[in-house]
């Protein structure tokens, strides 16, 4: 004879209910993820996509402000540019009026009274365009606190130190160019320079052509000045774009993580639904008959 | 050779019988609900000869000499009471330790948004926007502000560990104080089980409240018990007399009442005199999160901050500040709960390099660049995540082995209606077939003393 495992009400009360609370409990933790969208709503979800989730956090976070310094670089490398690209200009017409002022046959003393006249505006706005402010400080006066960068008399007030921008890991780019190196050191830079021609120009024109050479030189240094902040501006320019890349790879990566595959969720909803029902269907049916329901 | 009337008493002992088998039926019917009830079954045994023959007397050969109770039995089987003792005991550890680690890791809001590693992110990029404008205080102000945000996060998990401790702290009292309560009345009813066994009475329903109290203990503190022969039981904690015969040993909590750092002494549980770190049941559980998990946590969320705090502070001494003076703490303690932001004004970010002009962020520079102890905060976390889920899954398995267990007690000490039914019906099958013999040896004897000789 066999022996039949006794089978009690209550022990049927029981795994019934345990079913239940499974099934129940497994609803609710696929309605939690759909509900917050989140695959890992704390640490014992996953402990292995947490620190990938937190990890890829701390990238795009890092990443983002990386962006950020770049982008605020970018404003200043840009504003140093176009400054530099007029004073350029404004150079080269400086050079026009002294090589005017140079030749003596075209030129009388009061020819050259007037090209003094307009090398002094020329030289003002130079001044101007040499002590244009970025940010609250000014463009060619390094981590100086000081207003200007050149004084009306020509002398450079600010320092020579690089302002960088960090653009990556341990990645930094200076985004400044300092008066020194742009404009000529000491007194041979540009407003020195100017200044003397305007005296040479109406005092003694015969010096006009050392002046030039040296007008000439400072042309050429604003010109390196200016190929170096193009140089520079592509690299964060194109740091920028590679952070925006890897910016969305990483969010698409963390997403891939932390977020809810909505389909294959409300397909184990829709699962866990009808096994939750199943149990609810048996529970009820097996719960209910009784062996007094068939005596008299 | 039996007597005239003899049938009656064999009658009359199945009437008995049968009542009693009718009293038991419905008696678990009445207790199918009771906890701790096990089922009881009526065992019939016929009446027969003695097993000891008398000296000059001799048990007539016959049939029928009827049916007694030869007991009521109690339907329970020792070892498996044992089993499920243990494996609630270690049910009662991993589902207390569980509850308390997840109750406290929803207060880590880790990974999110709202997170200690998020405010360390901002905080780190608050140095960068300091970096590039020096000469602003809006960018120094924001930066304090998110170093501020960041103390509120770390401070907040500290006093969520503490909260979680102090918790665990009340209910381990509770829970003493139900050990020493089940003790006290585990020591009456041995009293209770004593008496019975030498009064040679029925104790059903004593063993019943025994075998509750044993598997109540054993949930509370893992203890192990023995069965006496008088059917009492002796219960011991780690080898600790806590119930003894009719007496029990008073239970109390000793150790630290707060969760300081470092960590005080040990929360023990006392039986007696005895100090006793429990591996098993709540009181085990409670044990382990408060002597282990959280002061291990709190401990490495100290050494996080200790780094924040040295990495932020050494670095920042390097710099000088708007007004051209070197960089004073920028933090303050070295603890979570002591961590506090040292800067208010904003001028005193040491922002620049003391070599460099005036509008320098270098050093800022450099500050946001730093690690902060955010690695050791990820360790933290993940460590932490894989403790609970492991302790979750631990506590899942020992859900399905306790359930089967119960099971097995169940099929062996449950109450079946159906069964029940059964019973009851034969029993008063049983009954009224006995009815019948009497009304059948009655008429027999009626034909015998009334019609015999009569002649019409």
């Amino acid at each position: 004879m066999t022996t039949t495992p006794r089978v009690t009400q209550r022990l049927m009360m029981e795994r019934s209910l345990t079913a239940m609370n499974t099934g129940l409990g497994r609803l609710a933790r696929t309605q939690e993820q759909l509900s917050s969208g989140r695959l890992i709503n704390r640490p014992s979800d996953s402990p292995t996509g947490t620190n990938d989730a937190m990890r890829l956090r701390a990238q795009m976070s890092a990443d983002t402000q990386y962006a950020r310094n770049a982008s605020d670089g970018l404003a200043a490398l840009g504003q140093t540019d176009s400054t530099l690209q007029s004073m350029s200009d404004q150079v080269r017409r400086a050079r026009d009026l002294i090589l005017q002022g140079k030749s003596t046959g075209s030129a009388g003393p009061e020819a050259r009274a007037a090209l003094a006249a307009e090398l002094t505006q020329i030289r003002e706005s130079l001044l101007t365009m040499a002590n244009t402010q970025h940010m609250g400080r000014s463009l060619f006066g390094g981590t100086s606190d000081s207003k200007v960068a050149y004084q009306p008399d020509g002398t450079f007030v600010g320092d020579s130190n690089a302002i960088e921008r960090t653009i990556g890991q341990g990645i930094t780019a200076k985004v400044n160019t300092t008066g020194p190196e742009a404009f000529g050191v000491g007194a041979d830079n540009l407003f020195n320079v100017l200044t003397e021609t305007i005296t040479n120009m109406t005092t003694n024109p015969d010096a006009l052509g050392a002046d030039l050479d040296r007008l000439d030189a400072v042309a050429g240094s604003m010109r390196t000045a200016l190929a170096d902040v193009g140089t520079r501006y592509g690299r964060v320019e194109t740091a920028m774009s590679t952070l925006t890349d890897v910016n969305l790879t990483n969010s698409a990566a963390l997403s891939e993580v932390e977020n809810v595959d909505i389909a294959k969720a409300v397909v184990d909803l829709q699962m866990q639904e009808v096994a939750y029902q199943a149990a609810l269907g048996a529970t009820a049916r097996v719960l209910q008959p009784s062996l007094l329901d068939f005596l008299r | 050779m039996s007597g005239t009337f003899s049938s009656f008493n064999t009658a009359l002992s199945a009437l008995r019988y049968n009542r009693v088998a009718m009293d038991v039926a419905s008696g678990n019917v009445a207790n199918a609900g009771t906890e701790g009830y096990a089922r009881r079954q009526v065992i019939g045994q016929a009446t027969g000869a003695p097993a000891v023959p008398a000296m000059w007397s001799r048990w007539d050969v016959n049939a029928g000499d009827g049916v007694q109770p030869g007991g009521i039995k109690r339907m329970v089987d020792p070892l498996l009471d044992a089993r499920a003792r243990l494996e609630h005991a270690a049910s009662g550890f991993l589902d207390t330790r569980v509850a308390s680690l997840n109750r406290f890791e929803t207060a880590l809001a880790e990974p999110g948004e709202n997170g200690v590693a998020a405010a360390l992110a901002a905080y780190q990029a608050g140095w960068h926007d300091v970096a590039n404008n020096p000469g602003d205080p809006a960018a120094r102000a924001q930066l304090i502000a998110r170093a501020e945000t960041l103390r509120g996060a770390i401070v907040s998990q500290d006093r969520a560990v503490r909260t979680e401790w102090a918790d665990q702290r009340s209910r381990l009292t509770a829970a003493a104080e139900e050990v020493e309560q089940v003790a006290k009345e585990l020591a009456k009813v041995n009293d209770g089980l004593r008496s019975a066994y030498v009064a040679g009475t029925d104790a059903g329903v004593l063993l019943d409240q025994r075998d509750l109290l044993t598997m109540r203990l054993s949930e509370l503190t893992g203890s192990k018990i023995t069965i006496k022969a008088d059917t009492t039981v002796d219960v011991t904690v780690q080898g600790q007399p806590l119930v003894s015969g009719n007496v029990s040993t008073p239970v109390t909590v000793t150790g630290a009442t707060e969760l300081t750092d470092p960590p005080g002494a040990p929360v023990e549980f006392r039986v007696g005199n005895a100090a006793l770190t429990l591996t098993a049941g709540e009181v085990g559980g409670i044990q382990s999160v408060m002597n282990t998990d959280l002061p291990n946590y709190l401990a490495k969320l100290d050494a996080f901050v200790g780094q924040l705090v040295s990495d932020t502070n050494t670095q920042h001494a390097l710099g000088n500040d708007a007004d051209g003076n070197p960089g004073g703490a920028f933090f303050s303690g070295t603890t979570a709960a002591t961590l506090a932001v040292a800067i208010t004004d904003p001028s005193d970010v040491a922002a620049g390099d003391p070599s460099k002009g005036a509008l320098d962020g270098s050093n800022a520079s450099k500050l946001a660049g730093l690690d902060m102890g955010g690695r050791s905060y990820r360790e933290l976390i993940t460590s932490t995540g894989v403790l609970i889920s492991s302790a979750n899954r631990g506590a899942a398995n020992q859900a399905v082995l306790v359930s089967q267990v119960d099971a097995s007690r169940e099929a062996l000490s449950g109450i079946s209606i159906d069964e029940e039914m059964v019973n009851l019906l034969a029993a008063q099958r049983g009954y009224e077939g006995a009815s019948r013999v009497l009304t059948t040896i009655d008429s027999v004897l009626d034909t015998l003393i009334n019609r015999t000789g009569l002649l019409r």
